[in-house]
């Protein structure tokens, strides 16, 4: 029985020709989504984007009056004419999943969906909304219950089919309608409830009327991509869901077409001739999906991709390159690490329960000297639970915490946890010991959990690291809650500083972040609170108030906000990307264009 | 790679055995091994790692004086031959030599046990499948198709994702896959063997299956199992390596060879020796288990040179 | 002939079943505790994950979701992701061509190289050549394929272009965009993963050339051509040749099960897109059912491969042949 031979099965027929698409439950904007390399890392996707705080911090408390018209910290605002033809290479680590316009579940899908299909709104590098196929911001009632939106005129689809309101009320319909329920979208839960009714009173006209009030709709909910009835409203809302547009979305409005996509490899564009704003100076735009982050930022070198956020570890190596600018800003985004707080399990209850045992292992750790090796300096030591950017940011958080071995060894002296014989604190006859919890495959987050390790062992902690799979350590948080300790990564959408999710007895079970059962009727208070306005000068004392008793409390201390690491080819002009545009909103891709034209 | 496992299986064709491998068989076969110069080399360089393994926290605590994960961050990318390094240090600054010594824990560790539990299972299987024959071999054989039809770098992988692999768990993994082709062997050998006359006889006298399987049978299939454990070892240092590397076996901080690997390709412009040391350190180790392995074979069976 | 080949049918048989019992008892061990959609949306509320193990199936009893799983199998369908639904049969079928190009190159490099190999070794037996030559073999069959891989890497990739020398491209099958036509750009991709996975084939087949010709060689009628006053090369690249190749012929037969699963650490490293790199991928995402799927697909083309090669030899072998 010596030779072997296998038929493999020929491609064409042999296999049902179905299509992929499942509804893929994303985290709403807000707080509640975790960081993308969470989902798609390869093995080797490594270190986060990290860049220099100190640029950012520096425009970043200019205001958002200067970022709204300078779109980021890219290349200046050029003043040459733009060239006309060309293509632009983008790499990537992972590739895209679908074009699933209300239900992408990772930032790439994101990114290559609101580059073809445009909302009524968008969102600008600093994260302020800015109209899209609405022709300006909507009018507000006076009890923040009726969203009315008017249409730019002569809005058409790539096909030429006209876009009207029609086509806005066919798709937010189908993300509440009971009668659509059928649909499977992730937003359904965050707009059944609270959207009475859609309506077009004329084809340039929207209005959304709500029950209650939702104070995140305008910044979480008018980006979503407008789909067309003429294509799609024909199909049952159950059939939608498997439907081949998902991963060929043959009808686009956004400021690119779709051409094709070669799986694991690249997915190609061509300009919208219709688009509203104006056809691209682009030809074309690829993605190209590239294996990891040291090949990145090869191709950067050589030229074979234009633009791509190369590994911080590559990134210092890829600022001596002359064809590239090398650039750094701040991510909205933090990694913090949280305790399990709840009474009924006794040992973590026993170890993390007292307010100055946290301190202390917070003080333990020397932040600035983990940034740099763990980052490469690309990230920047984080006080508040709000990221710097945001408009409710408070800079002067109280209390801040400052590397000191020495006064965390006494907070735990005095907290009763004694130096037992190995060098392990014992109180009460319990080891000072547990384990930390991060997802596997994240070099950063594996290198942060052992330099953690080894920083507790020198004050008598002791903590076991466990990388675990990303889908468990997302169960231990949100169901079983059986861990001690978990790192973690957040990462915003937007710029609506809710995070009820997060620090919140709502957030408390299944549906929600808050995984330490961390409960403070004062924080409970406080964040709903500022979810009954839209007015930021009234919200925005109430979230300082929380930053503050969130840092005294340290129920999940901040540790870092990483950066955002760009190369970009020097032909490459007007990549005005920032740190809310990166994957939340790509229309500004229209006024990219490549100096050679080719 | 192609599949480790696959490759060797094979090599180990039915070798024709005296009527009982007596006592003149072992000795015949140990002086031939002895006379084999580089056999005798790489058994003295498997033993090496070996004792390096077994005593690593000695070596640590004396010589080196660090542990594998004492981390320097501020000495990060060290360069052999600086002070306190001989081979450098790592992304954390942690000693590269130490951890070189620790993850010889891993490697012979994972290495033997793996090997002996294969060799365990499988020896049991094929000898029971051998004796009985009829429908529980049929069962048995079959079974063993089923595992031999699943290509085994995809159950190792499917096994780490189910089960946390630790040190003894990942031996298991690899063992799990690997009794197949050992059962084959075994029986193979075993159909042979038990039509004997000497078989016959003892049975005659009246001798229980177990008694014929064990103090009878066993004996006179040892030779296969020493001489397709020996070849098995290196596949199953490499098959473990791979899956470190992967991430799918030993986690940082426990070093292993395989692991600091995983991301020296990262740091490569900071320092181009951590791809080195451990790769080096894989082949030796498996270079040495191969030409042993290669030695224990000749010895066995002289005609296969 | 017709009774041996039906009794090979019918053994085969359990084997299908058991790999397909073993792969969907592994499952569902496995997707316990798993709540698909989970890692993408933490607001997930009850009602949507009930709504997605619906969808996917994963709501009924064990015996009707085998059922349902081999009927499925049995029209080509392999379930499933767990992760975003897709089929994984389309999965297989978008990555199988790329794996077949990679492992069949590295199967034919191995053999064109081997021979020469083991032929030299064979008629320089003793010299210094051939102890070189067998102590690369011993060598290369010790190197880790994975290091063996990163080490190309690093040197043909990121070090020559460092050094602004031409250099070879790391990874993927094709510069994008190009739309896989252009051959030589195909060939410059392909000539590092083929050569990292033909290495140990290489080392193997070439020592086994040299036995196996040496063996041939030795052969009677070998001896007897000599003495007929044939010129020694006709003997050796006329006669001994052919009848040496023909058990690499076999060994080579041997590797063809490993088509599919063979390249997997290769196409890891070189981040080439076959299947053994998409196996991979979804591993570490936990998508338990496309792991699943992916195996039972290659597990069932072993089997199918040997019960092929099973009719080959009836039909090959006289003695099975006439029965």
């Amino acid at each position: 029985m010596m030779a072997r031979k296998s038929a493999p099965p020929s491609k064409a027929g042999a296999f049902g020709e179905d299509s992929d698409h499942m509804s893929r439950d994303d985290a709403a904007e807000g707080f509640g989504q975790f960081e993308r390399f969470l989902q798609e890392w390869s093995r080797r996707d490594f270190l986060k984007r990290a860049g220099g705080a100190a640029a950012y911090l520096a425009f970043m408390a200019g205001g958002a009056e200067l970022l709204a018209a300078a779109c980021g910290p890219s290349s200046a605002p050029t003043s040459l004419t733009p060239v006309k033809g060309g293509k632009l290479i983008e790499g990537m680590i992972s590739d895209i999943a679908n074009f699933a316009v209300l239900n992408a579940g990772d930032t790439s899908s994101q990114q290559v969906i609101t580059l073809t299909f445009d909302g009524l709104l968008g969102i600008a590098a600093n994260g302020d909304n800015i109209p899209l196929l609405a022709s300006a911001l909507p009018t507000v009632s006076s009890d923040s219950l009726t969203f009315t939106f008017k249409l730019r005129p002569n809005l058409k689809f790539s096909d030429g089919h006209a876009l009207t309101a029609e086509d806005v009320v066919f798709t937010y319909g189908l993300m509440f309608l009971p009668e659509t329920s059928d649909f499977v979208s992730r937003y359904r839960s965050d707009l059944e409830g609270y959207i009475q009714s859609v309506t077009a009173p004329d084809p340039q006209t929207v209005v959304f009327k709500f029950s209650k009030v939702q104070a995140s709709f305008l910044d979480s909910h008018c980006r979503r991509g407008i789909l067309p009835k003429h294509i799609l409203g024909n199909v049952t809302p159950k059939a939608l869901n498997t439907h081949d547009f998902w991963s060929n979305p043959t009808v686009v409005n956004g400021v690119f077409k779709f051409v094709k996509w070669d799986k694991g490899q690249q997915v190609v564009f061509a300009r919208n001739d219709n688009y509203w704003a104006g056809p691209s100076n682009l030809d074309q735009y690829i993605y190209k999906v590239v294996t990891d982050a040291v090949v990145l930022a090869q191709q950067l070198k050589t030229g074979e991709i234009d633009v791509g956020q190369p590994d911080a570890s590559q990134f210092d190596n890829l600022k001596t390159v002359t064809t590239i600018d090398a650039l750094t800003f701040a991510r909205p985004s933090f990694v913090y690490y949280l305790y399990n707080l709840d009474k009924a399990r006794t040992s973590s209850y026993a170890m993390f329960s007292d307010k100055n045992v946290r301190k202390a292992l917070h003080m333990a750790l020397d932040r600035p000297t983990m940034a740099k090796a763990v980052y490469f300096a690309y990230a920047t030591p984080a006080d508040s639970v709000q990221v710097p950017m945001d408009w409710a940011y408070n800079p002067n958080v109280s209390p801040k915490y400052k590397y000191d071995k020495a006064g965390a060894q006494k907070l735990l002296d005095d907290a009763g946890w004694a130096k037992g014989a190995d060098g392990i604190r014992v109180k009460n006859g319990q080891r000072f010991s547990f384990e930390i919890n991060t997802n596997s495959g994240n070099k950063v987050r594996e290198n942060l959990i052992q330099v953690m390790q080894q920083q507790w062992k020198e004050i008598g902690v002791e903590a076991q690291p466990r990388p675990i799979a990303f889908q468990t350590l997302v169960t231990q948080l949100r169901t079983t809650h059986t861990f001690q300790v978990i790192l973690l990564g957040i990462s915003s959408g937007d710029t609506d500083p809710d995070q009820t999710s997060l620090w919140t007895t709502k957030g408390i079970g299944a549906g929600g972040l808050n995984g330490m059962q961390y409960v403070n009727p004062e924080v409970d208070r406080l964040m709903a609170e500022a979810l009954t306005t839209t007015d930021r000068a009234k919200r925005k004392p109430l979230y300082f108030k929380i930053q503050d008793i969130l840092a005294d409390e340290l129920p999940g201390p901040i540790l870092f906000y990483p950066s955002y690491l760009w190369g970009i080819n020097k032909r490459v002009k007007n990549f005005n990307v920032g740190p809310y545009n990166e994957y939340q909103g790509r229309a500004w891709m229209k006024d990219v264009f490549v100096t050679d034209g080719k | 790679m192609i599949d480790p496992i696959a490759v060797e299986a094979p090599q180990v064709p039915a070798q024709p055995v005296p009527a009982h491998v007596g006592r003149s068989y072992w000795r015949a076969a140990f002086s031939r091994l002895r006379r084999n110069r580089i056999g005798m080399a790489s058994g003295a360089l498997l033993l090496f790692f070996v004792l390096v393994a077994l005593t690593a926290p000695l070596i640590a605590g004396f010589i080196t004086h660090t542990n594998y994960s004492s981390q320097d961050l501020t000495n990060t990318f060290a360069s052999p031959l600086s002070p306190g390094h001989l081979l450098g240090t790592d992304d954390l600054g942690r000693d590269t030599l130490t951890r070189l010594l620790f993850g010889a824990q891993v490697s012979m560790g994972i290495g033997f046990l793996a090997v002996f539990v294969s060799l365990a299972i499988g020896a049991a299987v094929g000898l029971v499948a051998g004796y009985y024959g009829g429908l529980i071999d049929g069962l048995l054989m079959r079974f063993v198709d089923v595992i031999l039809a699943i290509p085994s770098i995809f159950l190792f992988i499917l096994m780490s994702i189910l089960f946390k692999p630790s040190t003894v768990t990942l031996a298991l993994i690899i063992a799990s896959v690997g009794w197949g082709s050992i059962a084959r062997l075994v029986r193979g050998e075993v159909l042979s063997v038990r039509t004997r006359d000497f078989m016959v006889a003892t049975r005659a006298l009246g001798a229980s299956d177990a008694r014929l399987i064990i103090r009878h049978l066993l004996p006179n299939v040892l030779h296969v199992l020493i001489v397709f454990g020996s070849l098995y070892l290196g596949s199953v240092i490499l098959t473990e390596a791979a899956l470190d590397f992967l991430g799918l076996g030993i986690n940082p901080p426990i070093p292993s060879w395989g692991n600091m690997l995983t991301n020296s390709e990262t740091f490569f412009f900071h320092s181009r020796w951590l791809v080195l040391w451990p790769g080096v350190t894989i082949f030796l180790a498996v270079l040495a288990a191969n030409l042993f392995g290669n030695a224990v074979r000749d010895a066995f069976d002289p005609r296969l040179r | 002939m017709l009774k041996y080949l039906l009794s090979r049918v019918v053994a085969t048989i359990p084997v299908v079943i058991g790999v397909t019992v073993v792969t969907f008892v592994v499952m569902h061990i496995a997707a316990g505790s798993y709540v698909p959609g989970l890692d993408l949306n933490p607001n997930l509320k009850p009602e949507d994950e009930e709504a997605i193990k619906r969808y996917l199936g994963l709501d009924r009893p064990w015996p009707e979701q085998y059922l349902t799983w081999i009927g499925g199998v049995i029209h080509g369908d392999f379930g499933r992701s767990m992760i975003d639904g897709s089929l994984v049969s389309r999965h297989i079928g978008d990555r199988l061509p790329a794996t077949l190009e990679l492992t069949v190159t590295a199967i034919l490099l191995g053999v064109l190289i081997s021979i020469p190999l083991g032929v030299t070794g064979a008629l320089r037996r003793g010299s210094k050549l051939d102890h070189a030559l067998t102590a690369m073999s011993v060598g290369g069959f010790a190197i880790p394929g994975f290091w063996l891989g990163l080490m190309l890497i690093l040197f043909f990739s990121v070090q020559l272009q460092a050094w602004g020398l031409p250099f070879l491209p790391s990874g993927g099958v094709m510069t994008p965009g190009t739309g896989g036509g252009d051959l030589l750009d195909r060939i410059v991709h392909l000539i590092m993963p083929a050569t990292v996975l033909s290495f140990v084939y290489l080392s193997i087949w070439s020592r086994f050339t040299r036995s196996s010709m040496l063996e041939v060689l030795a052969q009677d009628y070998v001896r007897t051509a000599r003495a007929k006053g044939m010129s020694e090369r006709r003997v050796v690249y006329l006669h001994a040749l052919r009848n040496a190749v023909i058990p690499l012929v076999t060994l080579v037969g041997l590797e063809l099960p490993s088509l599919v699963a063979g390249g997997l650490i290769v196409e890891v490293v070189f981040s080439w897109p076959g299947i053994g790199k998409l196996l991979y991928e979804r591993a570490i995402q936990t998508d338990y059912s496309t792991v699943l799927g992916i195996t039972t697909f290659a597990a069932l083309l072993v089997v199918a491969g040997n019960l092929l090669a099973d009719f080959l030899y009836a039909f090959l072998d006289p003695r099975i042949r006439y029965a």
